[in-house]
């Protein structure tokens, strides 16, 4: 069964770049959030079996919506996507719940592991 | 990825010091192969050079000293030993990473072909490596993926005996991350709270500070108390991404390897992590060793430029106000004034000792220069440094290694003979090369001596008519003294040591323009002896304010032997010049000629006689005014092609004046044979 996949990420260049990678992968991204608020919203919406999480972006950033949506549904699963140096953000998120992360910039294998790998 | 611009500055000058540090330790090393201090000291700093590349990004130079590093390691535990073969390698490798770092300076991309180095470093490292070692190595190399471990605390040991009664197991999980994986501290707190929730981390290795700071290699180890099977762990640890392999073990107290030595790394890496850190901080502690705890910053030198002009300038308007309170009589401001011209002064005070440095910190590269011309010429050096405290304005001392590097240089290769042929006359095959610097009121005395074969005058104008110098009614010392001529070599053949005779008259000129006099002194078979004078700082001198018919100038105090009122008959007229008899024969300089003035025919002058290396000039001038310290400006591009001055000075009155250049003036008058200049 194709997974689907929420993905959320302040910068529409890295959201087109990470649907093409997914796309190409056997993965159907069914929706699209550009800030924390925006994910939460899609999230309850569309109940994706995974979610990317950017962490810096406006409104309210990738920890926070980690944890609105894990309030919502606690056996989410959410991927972060983290830039070098953001080390403790990261952390955060893996305390909070999330269930890998990937560094940027993407890696088409690292990306399609790190899915396969949350959502076998 | 970040952008590391804002460090570079911080990591040229932490380079520097540790490039020069290990020079200094391979130097010692070489010497004292056994002394496992300098070693440590060795490994430090390959160790901190290479955390600081991997951070900008510089691959080669990473690579390169990771490398050393590990050859290093190699002697930290006795496994290698420091031969001329690995001693000559590190210094070839040191050489590359001055190179790199040098080419970055220059904004390049520090690219350097290390393959070689780097191949020569493995022959080393693997070459003597045995098995044993590979084990010993800590989680930095990554031929350690086994499940062995390096230490574990006793009070675990008896957790793990006690728990296994209520059926919790301890294993020890090895796990490999991708070597070429980001983030890796990440990724291990990922993998550490996947294994939380199976059980309890008792110790990992490294340590968690380590493993935080991202400073090792791509293998980490966990001991586990867990009531979850093998496959139940391995499959916790696997199931996250960019974890390459996984090993899982019934934890055993036999596979602790506990060495001292190996906690002693650990400890000693997770030190090494800090001082990376502090990189990034402008205001640094320089306690690292302890023998000296002043808290000191960093501060760009630009800074500290603009702070001295601004001194100076205060300088100036302090004078000016002096002066018009003395003109107007204003009685009120004298006490004011006086605290202010205190003030002033121990702020300039201030200024020009933060700006002083030590003359040392251009002498460190002379022992391995030393040591690598004795190595190529075949002769045995004894290189004495004395005075390195002494401090100068670090404008002068930073210009000052190339001059006084060539002056060594040239001991080195022409002044000192081969060791059989000083032993045939009776001295001490090792030559030696004596540098010293003192302090000589304001001013620094700085020498290069040698006990070579000094210069030979006769020699030297064999050579000069050679090249069409004319050298007739030239003393011994005045002969000597063509070494400084343009385009003179003494070197029976150019060798690449010391160059073709352009040198001296460099040395010379360089030295002139720090405002200093260099002199020889040498004897044949005795050696020759350098003497270098300069001023403590350029920017603010003493000077003697003088009257050439109505212009007043500033003639720097430093280089006036006396003022003398000729009575008369002291002045001889000669065919086209006066000389001043008083004491020898003193050549008169009128000022008003040299200058371009129109001549006063004063009929009352003052001589004033300048000592200039070992010739006297005396000064023909109008009158006296004052002794003043006086601020040096530049007169700027426009009026650099103006040889006889060295600068302006602004009086309190708010009138410039010009410096005269003495040196420059002696010159022009006298055409003097270049033989001494300034």
């Amino acid at each position: 069964m194709t997974k689907r996949v929420l993905i959320v990420d302040d910068a529409a260049f890295m959201r087109m770049k990470l649907k093409d990678i997914l796309e190409k992968n056997g993965y159907s991204v069914v929706a699209e959030a550009e800030n924390g608020v925006d994910a939460i919203e899609k999230y309850k919406a569309e109940n994706p079996d995974i979610v990317t999480m950017d962490i810096t972006m406006p409104e309210m950033d990738g920890v926070d919506a980690l944890k609105g949506i894990k309030a919502f549904d606690p056996s989410a699963k959410v991927v972060m996507c983290s830039a070098m140096g953001q080390q403790s953000m990261v952390m955060d998120a893996i305390r909070a719940g999330a269930m890998d992360f990937i560094v940027k910039p993407f890696d088409t294998g690292r990306v399609i592991q790190a899915l396969d790998k949350v959502t076998q | 990825m970040d952008d590391n611009s804002k460090y570079l500055e911080l990591f040229f000058e932490e380079s520097d010091e540790h490039i020069q540090s290990l020079n200094d330790c391979v130097l010692d090393l070489e010497s004292d192969p056994e002394n496992q201090e300098i070693i440590d000291d060795m490994f430090r700093s390959a160790h901190t050079l290479k955390g600081m590349a991997g951070t900008m990004g510089y691959d080669s130079l990473a690579q390169l000293t990771h490398k050393m590093e590990n050859v290093f390691d190699l002697l930290k535990k006795k496994i290698i030993k420091a031969d001329s073969r690995s001693i000559e390698l590190i210094f070839s490798c040191l050489d590359s990473i001055s190179a790199i770092v040098e080419d970055l300076r220059q904004g390049g991309e520090g690219v350097l072909d290390v393959a070689d180095l780097v191949v020569r470093l493995n022959a080393i490292s693997e070459g003597e490596q045995d098995v044993s070692v590979e084990e010993k190595t800590v989680a930095e190399s990554d031929d350690n993926f086994n499940s062995q471990l390096h230490f574990i605390d006793e009070s675990d040991v008896a957790v793990i005996e006690s728990a296994a009664a209520d059926g919790y197991q301890a294993y020890t999980v090895t796990i490999k991350i991708e070597e070429t994986s980001g983030m890796k501290n990440a990724r291990v707190f990922l993998v550490m709270s996947k294994l939380d929730q199976q059980g309890e981390v008792l110790h990992s290795e490294p340590n968690a500070e380590v493993l935080e700071n991202e400073d090792f290699g791509s293998i980490f180890k966990v001991v586990l108390l867990t009531q979850a099977d093998e496959e139940t762990l391995k499959e916790a640890a696997l199931n996250n991404s960019e974890i390459e392999d996984v090993l899982v073990k019934e934890f055993d107290s036999n596979d602790v390897v506990s060495e001292k030595e190996i906690e002693e790394k650990v400890v000693l890496e997770a030190k090494a992590v800090p001082v990376e850190e502090a990189k990034k901080e402008t205001v640094k502690k320089t306690a690292s060793k302890s023998t000296q705890s002043n808290q000191t910053v960093r501060v760009d030198i630009t800074k500290l430029d603009d702070f001295l002009n601004a001194v100076s300038e205060l300088l100036i308007y302090r004078t000016r106000l002096e002066s018009i309170s003395q003109d107007n009589e204003i009685k009120e401001m004298n006490e004011p004034l006086e605290q202010f011209a205190r003030i002033t002064t121990e702020l300039q005070d201030l200024v020009l000792k933060i700006r002083l440095q030590p003359v040392s910190t251009v002498m460190t590269n002379f022992p391995r220069m030393i040591r690598d011309l004795g190595n190529d010429l075949g002769k045995k050096y004894n290189l004495v440094i004395e005075g390195g405290e002494t401090e100068l304005d670090r404008t002068v001392v930073s210009e000052l290694g190339e001059p006084l590097i060539h002056l060594i240089r040239n001991a080195a290769d022409h002044g000192i003979e081969m060791p059989e042929d000083r032993q045939k006359i009776g001295k001490d095959p090792a030559g030696l090369i004596h540098i010293s610097a003192y302090q000589e009121g304001n001013r620094v005395v700085l020498t290069v001596r040698d006990d070579g074969k000094g210069l030979n005058p006769q020699a030297i104008k064999e050579s000069a008519e050679r090249k069409g110098i004319v050298t007739t009614g030239l003393s011994d010392l005045e002969l000597q003294h063509l070494i400084f001529h343009p385009g003179f070599s003494t070197a029976k053949e150019v060798t690449g040591i010391s160059g073709r005779g352009v040198g001296m008259d460099a040395v010379q000129q360089k030295i002139h323009s720090l405002g200093g006099t260099v002199e020889i002194i040498s004897a044949i078979n005795q050696g020759t002896t350098f003497k270098i004078n300069l001023p403590l700082t350029l920017s603010i001198i003493d000077s003697l304010l003088i009257k050439v018919g109505d212009s007043t100038f500033a003639i720097p105090r430093g280089i006036i032997e006396k003022v003398v009122s000729p009575g008369p008959g002291e002045i001889i007229q000669t065919y086209e010049n006066e000389i001043y008899t008083t004491g020898g024969a003193t050549p008169v300089i009128r000022l008003t000629e040299v200058l371009g003035m129109e001549e006063t025919n004063n009929p009352e002058p003052y001589l004033i006689i300048v000592k200039l290396g070992e010739n006297r000039f005396a000064l023909k001038i109008d009158d006296i005014i004052k002794q003043q310290e006086i601020v040096i400006k530049d007169l700027g591009k426009e009026l650099s092609q103006v040889n006889c001055y060295s600068g302006a000075t602004i009086l309190g009155n708010g009138e410039i004046v010009l410096i005269l250049d003495v040196t420059a003036i002696a010159n022009e008058s006298q055409g003097v044979q270049n033989a001494i200049r300034v």
